[in-house]
């Protein structure tokens, strides 16, 4: 059980506290309620060029990096297609550097002309590295395009191109400042050997000044219910023949969330998942092969993926994988499988616990979905799933129409 | 009282003088392996890990990989799909695994299955039979790997790097596709019955381990056969010789790895703490000079780093960046450039304390909770300097000076034997 304390500043800031006196170190974790979803659709991969800048000055503070390891800190930050995350570690002793450098920055930023044109670089080669350049790197930029026709989720975090990105102007970057990273579409959780009432001072004494900002977050678009399978073949001089299936499933808050959730570790979590054991192991239709979740907060994807073995038709290996996805609905699982998925859950969360660095993440995730005390609820919403509840959910999940599908063909290169 | 904010000046901060160390409790089990226990931690979670002297350096190519991997496979009594069934219904993780020196496996597991999982887990390690069927499916996986991963800049450069500072020395040897076709059960059976011993072995306990642990410790792995230590194939390390700098051209790739490496002096040594602070101030934070020369200043790079990297026979200095295509030979000389400037001028007071206090924050974070230092402290156990590695290493940090770092660039960062690998489109 995890406990904490939660209070509000009066610019809208949310604040939650954990106390763990077990550990010398402190964890400060600033979550900021926009994500590539809220992006312009003619400027794709903004929001995380936006993280970038974050570290790159604020109005007093030239060098965030730096002041943090001074005071013996780390800290690094993520962005996905719903929320924008910065976290930082640092001795307890000097947990009032994080309150000074992180309200700094969320007053006003200190970004020049010179400083955007470098961090689009970088951006365009971390761009560069995570998709580009490796085989397949680009599967899920092509899936999300072929599965969503109207929500923001079909295109990905790190931009539909690198283009968007070069045209990026300064004052864009201010407008989106000041349009999301307010203290009132924020929730800082602060993790460690820390008493509430130090931590709402010091709330008040750094993030209090900053202004509740009129933010305007527009909706975002329904996605409407896929009626048509999708279908792409690429040729490609990529090593091997590759697959990628994705189904629309429920968001983070949907009734049939845990279910996928399940399904995809019965399906492949570990060695001994159905997937692997009798795709790969047995019938030897593929080499590896895996199924996992997008896990966003709006209706996301149940991906299948999997490596071809050498001579095994496309036809085949699709046939292979639509079986196991109807055994699922077909025959109702054990109540070994069911006890082993639901065993893993309860090792996961476990584990989640062992760190405040972890705890201030999941406190500060689960109360922008509503509620942090999700934290030691959610794992219930698990162990409440029943076999029909997997057989019902994997019928709805697994219609063909439901899927759109990436088959990399590859093509010999011609020797040089 | 003024309640006027400046926020242009930092809070103060407090130096971090003294880290608590944990202990580590070191001991015998009952067939006589030795064992070292990191005990702590609140939630009930508790980590094995069983190394052998059976890494790369002991067998032909691929044998000590395949043999560590294999262990999962089957057992006298148990196939693959019941040993996952078994592991993975309790939601544990059993890690098999090898690198240069070593082969190891280990077991992650709740505290209260340790003792359901404990006899298979000894199986792995005293019954397992390498079935023909499991091999020819693992090796398949792995030849596809090898094919996916050879297509790869980063893949590429660091092989040829490790090629040109190791040579014909093991540490340098890298598996072809080939090989892959000669992997036999009877050459793994053979290795695994001669390595895969508690007077070849060690184990590391970690988490939170209490009396009754260590029990069922010693009823099941303290029971294993004791067998034979095996001495590691040693050979000299020369220094690199001929060219030092490859370059190999794929002009289908978007971006170019860049792979440096120097083979340096080993963990033991008296001047590995100073070395290794050089080479924190070279590339081994974001505020580094490398992050700020091609990250920060010039965008080339998503990230450029340094590391000092302990084996037993020899430490290897590593450079490593995926840098913008076109550019990698001009951050090439750059890294040189900013390791001639480590040699020519110490480094200043402010960046002395800089470095300093990052690493005191880093190794404080580092022992928070025996599975975050966990790493760290086997690989001190197993390159022979054992936990007062980090007493030194506290006191190394504090107590270095700038020109005392100088004199060990000038010593260490011998720039004529410095290999430099780039693949990608140059």
């Amino acid at each position: 059980m995890i406990l904490f304390d939660r209070f509000e500043l009066e610019n809208g800031l949310q604040v939650i506290v954990h106390q763990d006196k077990t550990t010398p170190i402190v964890a400060v974790n600033l979550l900021y309620k926009v994500g590539s979803r809220n992006e312009n659709p003619e400027r794709t991969g903004f929001a995380h060029l936006f993280e970038h800048l974050m570290f790159d000055g604020s109005k007093n503070i030239s060098d965030f990096d730096q002041q943090l390891q001074l005071a013996g800190g780390e800290c690094n930050a993520f962005t996905n297609n719903d929320y924008t995350n910065y976290y930082l570690t640092l001795p307890k002793q000097n947990i009032e550097t994080a309150f000074w450098l992180e309200s700094d920055r969320m007053l006003e930023l200190g970004i020049t002309k010179e400083k955007l044109e470098i961090q689009k670089g970088v951006v365009i080669e971390e761009y560069n590295q995570r998709y580009l350049n490796k085989p397949y790197g680009d599967w899920m930029l092509i899936m999300r395009y072929l599965a969503y026709k109207k929500h923001p989720y079909m295109w990905p975090t790190i931009g539909k191109d690198t283009l968007e990105i070069k045209y990026a102007s300064l004052d864009e970057v201010n407008s989106f400042f000041y349009n999301y990273y307010a203290p009132n579409n924020a929730i800082l959780v602060v993790a460690g050997d820390v008493e509430t009432k130090q931590i709402r001072q010091l709330a008040e004494k750094w993030f209090g000044p900053i202004p509740r900002r009129d933010t305007r977050i527009a909706p975002l678009p329904t996605e409407p219910e896929q009626k048509i399978p999708q279908f792409l073949l690429l040729k490609r001089h990529e090593p091997l023949n590759a697959i990628y299936k994705g189904f629309h499933m429920d968001g983070r808050l949907g009734s049939r969330y845990h279910a996928a959730d399940l399904i995809s570790d019965i399906l492949s979590g570990g060695e001994s998942s159905r997937l692997t054991q009798h795709l790969v192991k047995e019938q030897k239709i593929f080499t590896n092969v895996n199924a996992y979740i997008t896990g966003e907060i709006d209706p996301g994807l149940f991906i299948v993926e999997g490596k071809l073995s050498d001579g095994v038709t496309f036809a085949q290996a699709e046939e292979c994988i639509s079986n196991e996805l109807k055994s699922i609905w077909n025959s109702p699982i054990s109540e070994t499988e069911l006890t082993k998925v639901k065993n893993n859950i309860e090792v996961k969360k476990t584990i989640s616990e062992v760190n405040v660095l972890n705890k201030a993440m999941n406190l500060a995730y689960f109360e922008m979905l509503g509620d942090a005390n999700l934290i030691n609820t959610d794992v219930d919403n698990y162990q409440q799933i029943t076999a029909s509840d997997i057989s019902q959910t994997a019928k709805l999940l697994f219609r063909r129409e439901n899927s759109t599908t990436i088959h990399y063909k590859s093509a010999q290169k011609s020797k040089q | 009282m003024n309640n006027e904010l400046n926020r242009q000046k930092a809070p103060v901060y407090h130096q971090i003088t003294k880290i608590d160390i944990p202990t580590v409790e070191s001991g015998r089990l009952a067939n006589q392996m030795p064992y070292h226990i990191l005990n702590g931690g609140s939630q009930e979670l508790v980590y094995l890990e069983l190394k052998f002297n059976a890494g790369h350096t002991y067998a032909e190519v691929l044998v000590s990989t395949f043999t560590s991997a294999m262990l999962v496979g089957g057992t006298k009594h148990h196939n693959a799909q019941q040993i996952a069934d078994t592991f993975e219904f309790y939601g544990a993780e059993v890690r098999a695994d090898s690198n240069s020196d070593h082969a190891m496996v280990s077991l992650f597991c709740m505290n209260k299955y340790l003792d359901k999982l404990l006899p298979l887990f000894c199986e792995l390690i005293e019954e397992s039979v390498f079935p023909e069927s499991e091999l020819q499916i693992m090796i398949a996986d792995r030849k596809h790997k090898y094919v996916v991963n050879h297509t790869k800049t980063s893949v590429l450069a660091s092989d040829a790097m490790y090629k040109m500072v190791f040579g014909p020395h093991t540490y340098g040897r890298r598996a072809q596709l080939s090989d892959y076709d000669n992997v036999n059960s009877d050459t793994l059976r053979q290795f695994y019955a001669k390595h895969f011993c508690a007077a070849n072995g060690k184990l590391l306990i970690a988490g939170y381990v209490t009396e009754s642990v260590l029990r069922s410790i010693d009823a099941t792995i303290g029971q294993l056969t004791a067998g034979q230590p095996v001495a590691p194939h040693t050979m000299p390390i020369e220094p690199v010789s001929g060219d030092k700098t490859q370059i190999i051209k794929m002009t289908d790739a978007v971006q170019s790895s860049l792979r440096m490496g120097l083979a340096t002096i080993r963990m033991d040594h008296p001047d590995y703490h100073k070395l290794h602070m050089l080479t924190m101030v070279l590339g081994g934070y974001f505020g580094s000079r490398l992050m700020t020369n091609i990250r920060k200043e010039k965008g080339y790079t998503y990230g450029i780093y340094s590391i000092l990297f302990p084996q037993i026979q020899s430490g290897l200095l590593r450079v490593m960046g995926d840098i913008k295509s076109g550019y990698s030979t001009q951050v090439a000389d750059e890294v040189r450039k900013e390791m001639q400037k480590l040699k020519d001028q110490p480094i200043s007071d402010a960046e002395m304390a800089l470095v300093r206090n990052y690493m005191m924050g880093e190794m404080l974070q580092m022992f928070d909770g025996p599975f975050t230092s966990c790493d760290a402290v086997a690989k001190a156990i197993d390159m022979g300097v054992g936990i007062q590695y980090f007493e030194d290493e506290q006191n190394s940090i504090l107590n270095t000076t700038p020109l005392e770092l100088q004199e060990i660039a000038n010593k260490y960062f011998d720039l004529d034997h410095l290999a430099t690998a780039i693949a990608g489109n140059e």
